[in-house]
């Protein structure tokens, strides 16, 4: 069962959640895990406009539906990915899910798109950075937290169980 | 039925019995942890520092019965034993567990934090698990209706030079002080009679099988031993739960058995994630595979654990770490699954999470179905 055919699929969080599960390469339940699926769509709002955001969700839904249909994830990657309008977001968006960092839009979007006061590089909270996919990604931990215990630095990370 | 507990009369008799009170020991930590993880972060730290610190001492507890076991010439094992009459009891828990020694201590559920929570942390604990007389409790045949009688159980055998002479005990695979950490209390290294009472003595004054007696002692009796250098004071697990389970300390002038009359013990049991225990189901969805994960992870760590207690493999690591230290590695690691299942929406119980059901899967055909299967579902990931 997908997360679409058990709640609404037009729910922009649920949007937001399908879409993030493409980016990233972790599935709902891992991304579920890290505490930060509500907080990260908050943060894209925030950043880039809820007018913008409702624009990207619409065009992903469409694509990601297009890319059930077809089973392939040509539509995400032609229509939201590769696109002028959305792809700089996209890029953000997935450094914000593995660094828990905010990365500004670059000029030419702003030119476009205006931007918002908040986009400027910025750890977007304690717990993004804990939970950023990047340390589950690199079999590590985040530095200063959720430590393994005495002695684990003798060992060699470990992968995650692929 | 009989007042006497029953009497252990072998050296095969005592041998089972700590087999299984290692596994007693085990399985109240999934109960306790359950109620620690589903604390939100930063939230309720005053009753996450008490469930913690109670987790700890059962580890000890474990600890300080492999000791045991071991000193009398037999390798702790998660197999299942014949105790007595009483054939193949398994000393690993599976939840919802009614102990198969235990009569009085209720059945054992993995449950976040909630009033119903820590009222089974209280019974556990309680010298009588919360019933008014001994009497009260049902006996079963080659059983114990509470935890106090078992380990009495234990130490009658343990002083009998009939079942345990003074040529059997030996300093074998003991796990030695220094790699207990974090806790209160102290890892006794069992080489003689005398140590190996002293271990089964510190599993009872610190919680499990507190003698009726003490409900009339001081709530907030330490031992030197079981105060920590911030001065945090570790008190009967009984008193420790009976504050959260009332949100009042105790007074320094009250006994346990008492009502705590103290400051307000803050819990607030809205900052909670609201999980959920559902018994496994093999859908195939992410969620269930999720909890698979978390099963295989929690077995492999268990038999981490046993393989140290059977003198343990290190790791190739330089210096080498023992094989408890790299269980406690995996310790943290479950933690981490733990905390993120409980944050998962359960698709299937609207408003609830996933809860880690802490199942041990033995090793055999269980456990290589089950690693098949999570190999196969990370292959279409």
């Amino acid at each position: 069962m997908t997360t679409t055919e058990l709640s609404n699929r037009s729910d922009p969080i649920v949007v937001f959640t399908d879409l993030s599960v493409e980016l990233t390469g972790y599935d709902r339940v891992e991304l579920a895990g890290t505490g930060l699926i509500e907080q990260h769509y908050d943060t894209l709002l925030r950043l880039i406009g809820e007018r913008e955001a409702g624009h990207l969700l619409q065009a992903a839904a469409e694509a990601l539906d297009a890319d059930r249909k077809n089973h392939n994830g040509e539509a995400l990657r032609t229509r939201v990915i590769e696109s002028k309008l959305y792809g700089p977001v996209i890029i953000s968006l997935i450094k914000l899910w593995y660094l828990g960092s905010w990365y500004p839009l670059p000029g030419s979007y702003a030119d476009v798109n205006g931007s918002t006061a908040g986009d400027v590089e910025h750890v977007v909270s304690a717990q993004a950075y804990r939970e950023g996919l990047v340390w589950s990604a690199a079999g590590a931990h985040p530095m200063g937290a959720k430590a393994p215990g005495w002695g684990s630095w003798a060992e060699a990370p470990a992968l995650p169980s692929a | 039925m009989n007042a006497q507990p029953t009497k252990i009369p072998t050296l095969a008799g005592l041998r089972a019995a700590l087999q299984l009170a290692i596994g007693l020991e085990l399985s109240t930590i999934p109960v306790y942890l359950t109620g620690l993880y589903s604390i939100r972060e930063g939230r309720n730290t005053d009753t996450a520092q008490t469930i913690r610190s109670v987790v700890m001492e059962e580890m000890l507890h474990m600890t300080l019965a492999a000791n045991v076991l071991n000193a009398i010439g037999e390798v702790p094992s998660p197999k299942p034993v014949d105790f007595l009459d009483r054939k193949h009891l398994s000393p690993i828990p599976a939840y919802p567990l009614d102990s198969p020694l235990i009569s009085g201590i209720g059945t054992l559920e993995l449950l976040p934090l909630s009033a119903r929570a820590v009222d089974n942390y209280v019974q556990i604990e309680h010298p009588l698990h919360g019933a008014a007389t001994l009497e009260a409790i049902p006996a079963a045949p080659d059983s114990y209706r509470t935890i106090g009688e078992f380990y009495h159980a234990i130490d009658l055998a343990l002083n009998d030079p009939q079942i345990c002479p003074d040529s059997l005990f030996e300093p074998v695979n003991q796990v030695p002080d220094n790699e207990y950490y974090g806790g209160a209390g102290d890892v006794v290294e069992v080489c003689d009679r005398k140590t190996a009472r002293a271990a089964v003595q510190k599993i009872v004054d610190q919680g499990e099988g507190l003698p009726e007696e003490a409900l009339h002692e001081p709530a907030k009796k330490v031992t030197d031993a079981d105060r920590l250098a911030s001065g945090w004071q570790m008190y009967s697990h009984y008193a420790r739960f009976r504050e959260i389970q009332t949100g009042r300390k105790f007074r320094p002038d009250q006994t346990a058995g008492e009502t705590p009359a103290g400051a307000l013990l803050l819990v607030d049991y809205n900052q909670v994630e609201p999980a959920e225990f559902v018994p496994r189901n093999g859908d195939g969805s992410p969620e269930a595979v999720a909890l698979d994960e978390f099963d295989l992870a929690y077995s492999l760590l268990v038999d981490a654990v046993y393989a140290a207690f059977g003198g343990g493999i290190s790791s190739r690591s330089e210096p080498p770490l023992t094989g408890l230290q790299v269980a406690v590695h995996a310790m943290y690691g479950l933690k981490h699954k733990a905390v993120a299942l409980m944050r998962t929406p359960n698709p299937e119980r609207p408003g609830r999470t996933l809860c880690p059901r802490f199942a041990y899967v033995a090793l055999g055909g269980d456990r290589d179905k089950l690693i098949r299967r999570l190999e196969e579902r990370s292959g279409s990931r």
